[in-house]
């Protein structure tokens, strides 16, 4: 009989184990797996955006921004709105979206670490890079591109980690200080912004690879039209015809060039903290159907978002 | 042809004029810092030919985040204050961008750390609530293999009477290492402060 007593009382204790399990993993949409640092309660606010650094979009809408200050990676929606956040260990710089995942450079593990879309750690790439300051993904071709600024290349992986190649290629036109970077899988294109070195005397530059790693064009910030010189590129997105956004991070603006042409289209924003103004930007986005585009706004902790402004 | 040559060489020479007459002159550039990093002859929006209005930004242009930098600093900042006021000290409240400065000991200092704040050229800090202090950094602490002596806080080491290390200079109200005897001086003394108050997360625990 104490036996059979006994049972029940497991069996009732493993029953109520499953109910609150099954309860907390219902609770919110808003994840709870892996390394999830937490979710958003009433008791604990989300935490909010204080250094963003990186951004990009999946194709379902989700934003996810690197906070380099706070170690984290949020998922917003277009609205702004915090949807989930996790903890990375260490300083995460680059952030992209790729077969379903999310690819977060470790400036401090000096690694690219993928997870998923609830944060829990999946893997990394494999293969040490310096500082992973961006990273860009062809999903279609399954590759990811890795800009390294300490060695000076892109390193280019398949997304489960094996490593392809870098670029430049031997002999190809080098990079001196390349931090942002986008692909253009129309044109198998890689394109580079890369701070240039004084010492070399080179300006700082926007550079255009094929994904072979073989130079197609330079642009640099010293020589286009006057009111769209840059000189600490960071971030890139491209239009949907094709041209491209650049951010310049000492000048406060998103600069607009024509890919075939090189020339200035547009500018968006100025240096300041006012609305629409920007303090170190960082990095670009466009959403594709309602070509909004998003920047991270670094010193004034925030996103700053130009309605229409990515209308090719 | 000659009035366009004389004009050239007169902008030119007004140009190494006004060089000369502006302070921090960079007689002794660090070699670091090449001048363009910072400054541009044509249409700089910046006063004293300065990339941008604002020194912090253009600092962390190459030390903050997705900077080329490998050393990835922040202000020395307190936005959640507790037992201390808030407060933030920007980079130029610390170092000198232009030059390593001789300190009052004889020495040079390490990492651009002090200005020249009165005119004799040695490298002081603007403290919030002490004055112009001297400050006296030549070593990076023990913990990276680098001498005790005149490291971030050494507790008056030399026994000269003065708290000069640059992380003593400004403190007054600190539990450790304060720019006087009082409190604590044997917290983690002569060691790498910045192994746990990191530069890059505003030098706090």
């Amino acid at each position: 009989m104490n036996r059979k007593l006994l049972f029940a009382v497991i069996a009732l204790a493993l029953v109520g184990y499953l109910v609150s399990s099954h309860t907390l993993k219902g609770k919110a949409d808003q994840i709870t797996e892996g390394s999830v640092l937490s979710e958003s309660t009433t008791t604990t606010p989300p935490p909010e955006l204080v250094q963003p650094a990186r951004i990009a979009a999946s194709p379902d809408g989700d934003i996810f921004v690197s906070d380099y200050k706070q170690n984290l990676i949020f998922t917003l929606g277009s609205d702004l709105s915090v949807r989930k956040y996790f903890e990375v260990d260490g300083k995460p710089l680059g952030v992209a979206w790729g077969q379903g995942k999310i690819f977060v450079g470790n400036e401090t593990t000096q690694s690219v670490e993928v997870y998923n879309r609830n944060g829990k750690l999946l893997y990394d790439l494999g293969m040490a890079v310096t500082s992973p300051t961006d990273i860009a993904v062809d999903n279609d071709r399954n590759m990811v591109f890795v800009s390294d600024t300490q060695e000076q290349v892109v390193k280019v992986f398949d997304t489960s980690g094996t490593f392809l190649s870098q670029i430049p290629a031997a002999g190809q036109k080098v990079l001196r200080n390349p931090t942002g970077i986008a692909v253009d899988p129309a044109r198998s294109e890689v394109i580079v912004s890369d701070f240039g070195d004084p010492l070399k005397r080179e300006p700082a530059s926007v550079k255009i690879y094929d994904y072979d790693g073989t130079f197609r064009v330079v642009m640099y910030g010293s020589t286009v039209q006057s009111e769209y010189r840059f000189s600490r590129p960071q971030g890139l997105a491209l239009t949907a015809n094709g041209n491209f956004m650049v951010v310049d991070s000492m000048l406060g603006e998103v600069l607009v060039f024509d890919r075939n042409t090189l020339q200035g289209i547009r500018s968006l924003g100025s240096f300041g903290s006012a609305e629409g103004q920007l303090r170190l930007p960082l990095d670009v986005m466009i959403l594709p159907e309602s070509t909004d585009v998003y920047v991270t706004d670094n010193r004034n902790g925030r996103i700053d978002v130009f309605r229409g402004g990515g209308t090719p | 042809m000659k009035k366009r040559l004389a004009i050239l060489l007169f902008m030119v020479a007004a140009s190494a004029l006004l060089i000369s007459l502006t302070p921090g002159k960079p007689e002794a550039l660090n070699p670091n810092h090449q001048c363009s990093y910072c400054h541009s002859v044509h249409g700089a929006p910046g006063p004293q030919l300065l990339n941008n209005t604002v020194v912090e930004t253009l600092c962390l242009t190459c030390h903050g985040p997705a900077g080329i930098s490998t050393l990835k600093a922040d202000v020395h900042q307190n936005d959640s204050p507790t037992q201390y006021p808030a407060f933030r000290i920007t980079c130029t409240g610390c170092h000198d961008s232009h030059d390593n400065r001789p300190n009052w000991l004889g020495g040079t200092n390490l990492e651009l750390v002090g200005r020249s704040q009165d005119g004799t050229g040695l490298a002081k800090i603007d403290t919030p609530n002490s004055g112009i202090r001297n400050t006296v950094f030549e070593s990076r602490g023990t913990n990276v293999g680098d001498p005790s002596l005149h490291s971030f806080a050494d507790a008056d080491e030399d026994g000269n009477g003065v708290y000069d290390g640059i992380c003593e200079v400004c403190h007054t109200l600190t539990k450790f290492n304060r720019n006087n005897s009082s409190g604590g001086h044997k917290h983690n003394t002569g060691k790498t402060c910045t192994n746990c108050h990191a530069h890059v997360d505003y030098f706090l625990p």
